[in-house]
């Protein structure tokens, strides 16, 4: 409330009503002046009731030699300095109509006056204390509702993680018995199914705790490049490879285009890791039709596209393709095997790439993953 | 003891389902097998099992959707059912107690899976005469590996 305080004027009770007149025509911002005696304010006398008093007939001849204490309003409301902005504001409010917007006088512990304030103030005050009341407490209502989200989609991601990393190893587990138990009894083709069943489990848990690991690793910033120049062709015809063995039977043809030799700057390995992640995609999601892997330079970047006549993504699911954690909302009634890491891991390393990856898809029709990768300045076409 | 009886694994995961299988033939059951949730209440009552395996997670239709339903049915409402899983294994013995459900077990143990579904198919069949408490299966904590 002291910090408040518009002014400290105060006038001596026994001063004249026309000297204190006087101050008030020298200074025309002055709005009121507390009538103290020792100290004690006994009074309040505001600009509006000294010109009533002395403009009214014969004011100035009645009042101009008496002491200011006769026109002044004798029982002002005085808190003091402890009293809080609200409770000022509450006692200030309650006053009769004409005397609402008078000064409040405040006074210190021992009652001495310590300065005058304006009731004005103290609401465009209390207005501005509850806007940014408000505000804040907007911010921090969002803020907590993006924490319980996070927290939430951790959550589910936890869950999530733990059922993809058990599921493999309680089947290895349990064919791991089985197969100590048909050693005794059992033929050797049963054995051999088993191992065959025990080994893809192997494989799937390692390709789930790799991307764990690789997710970790670049979230936490440790992932160094290996910068080299290589044909942009190769490299496709090396990820159509893996994605021609991920079809399998399947209807699909997987093929390559390429505008001629073009050669790329960048981490090998880690561009491989994203194409082969998008085309394993593909292939994973497309049961007829075909698979394009594509380069092509543009002015500032190559863009690697893989292609696909797959079941597409719906709008509503492109959204939040890339969002860590998003993509597992419903990972209870999941049709494809996997974390659904895949995708963030692609974006992370393209973002470490410099690049980024860009998706256009259609329900039904397929989809188009592109890898932008910048092109380094001495390289670009002029 | 109840050997020769007949149970219904509803499990999407092909080498579970194989593991399951093998686990409760060997062990003398005669087993049927569902490979996911939809179609599953038909498969309980064309076989009319003694018990029922049911995996959690599974494409389109979840196990614990999937009790639900069995258990709102006249024609399924009887069969105990063990939830089968790999999730952690305080939320299966939660859903398997909020859905009133026989039990449960973890995947990955054979020994923990034949010993509950013994326990299981015991306690069903005295429990015409048995108070319903003791119908409540086997949630026992995992076996140090």
């Amino acid at each position: 409330m002291g910090a408040l305080l518009a002014s400290d004027l105060a006038v001596e009770a026994d001063e004249l009503v026309h000297e204190v007149g006087e101050r008030f025509f020298r200074t025309p911002q002055l709005q009121a002046v507390a009538v103290v005696r020792q100290r004690k304010p006994v009074g309040l006398l505001t600009r509006g009731r000294l010109l009533l008093k002395l403009a009214r007939g014969f004011g100035h001849e009645l009042y101009g030699r008496k002491p200011v204490a006769r026109i002044a309003d004798n029982a002002p409301l005085i808190v003091s300095e402890q009293c809080s902005v609200e409770e000022a504001i509450a006692l200030a409010l309650r006053r009769d109509p004409t005397s609402v917007y008078d000064e409040i006088v405040v006074i210190d512990r021992d009652g001495c006056y310590l300065g005058l304030l304006p009731v004005r103030d103290l609401i465009v005050q209390q207005s501005i204390a509850y806007a940014r009341r408000t505000a804040e407490h907007d911010a921090a209502l969002e803020r907590s509702r993006d924490l319980e989200k996070l927290d939430r989609l951790r959550s589910q991601f936890l869950a999530h993680a733990t059922h993809e990393l058990r599921s493999p190893v309680n089947a290895i587990a349990a064919l791991a018995e089985l197969i100590r138990d048909s050693g005794t009894q059992s033929t050797s083709p049963t054995v051999g199914s088993r191992l065959t069943m025990l080994v893809q489990c192997t494989a799937t848990l390692r390709t789930t705790v790799n991307n764990l690991l690789d997710l970790s690793r670049l979230e936490a910033g440790r992932t160094e490049l290996a910068l080299s120049d290589f044909s942009a062709g190769e490299l496709l015809e090396e990820v159509a490879t893996t994605a021609r063995l991920l079809v399998g039977q399947k209807p699909v043809l997987v093929k390559v285009e390429t505008p001629g030799e073009l050669w790329l700057q960048t981490d090998r390995n880690r561009l491989r890791q994203v194409l082969v992640n998008l085309a394993s995609n593909a292939a994973k999601f497309t049961d007829q039709g075909e698979i394009v892997l594509a380069v092509e330079r543009h002015v500032v970047s190559w863009c690697l596209t893989v292609r696909d006549t797959g079941c597409g993504i719906s709008n509503e699911d492109l959204a939040r393709l890339f969002v860590p954690f998003g993509q597992l909302e419903d990972a209870l009634t999941k049709a494809h095997e996997g974390t659904g890491l895949g995708l963030v891991i692609s974006r992370s390393l393209a973002k470490l790439l410099g690049g980024r990856i860009e998706v256009t898809s259609k329900v039904g029709m397929g989809s188009a993953f592109s890898v932008y990768l910048p092109i380094p300045k001495d390289q670009e076409v002029p | 003891m109840s050997k020769g009886r007949k149970i219904l694994i509803i499990d999407d995961d092909a080498v579970h389902l194989y593991c399951a299988k093998e686990i409760l033939e060997d062990a003398g059951y005669s087993v049927v097998l569902h490979t996911n949730g939809f179609g599953a209440t038909e498969a309980v009552m064309t076989n009319c099992p003694d018990l029922v395996l049911l995996d959690v997670n599974m494409p389109g239709l979840p196990g614990t959707a999937l009790a639900t339903v069995l258990r709102g049915r006249e024609q399924t409402r009887e069969v105990p059912i063990l939830l089968y899983s790999s999730n952690d294994e305080d939320s299966l013995r939660r859903d398997a107690k909020r859905l009133g459900l026989a039990g449960c077990v973890s995947k990955g143990d054979p020994s923990e899976l034949r010993r509950a579904v013994a326990r299981t198919l015991a306690a069903a069949t005295g429990s015409s005469s048995a108070p319903p408490g003791e119908t409540t299966a086997p949630t026992r904590g995992r076996r140090p590996p």
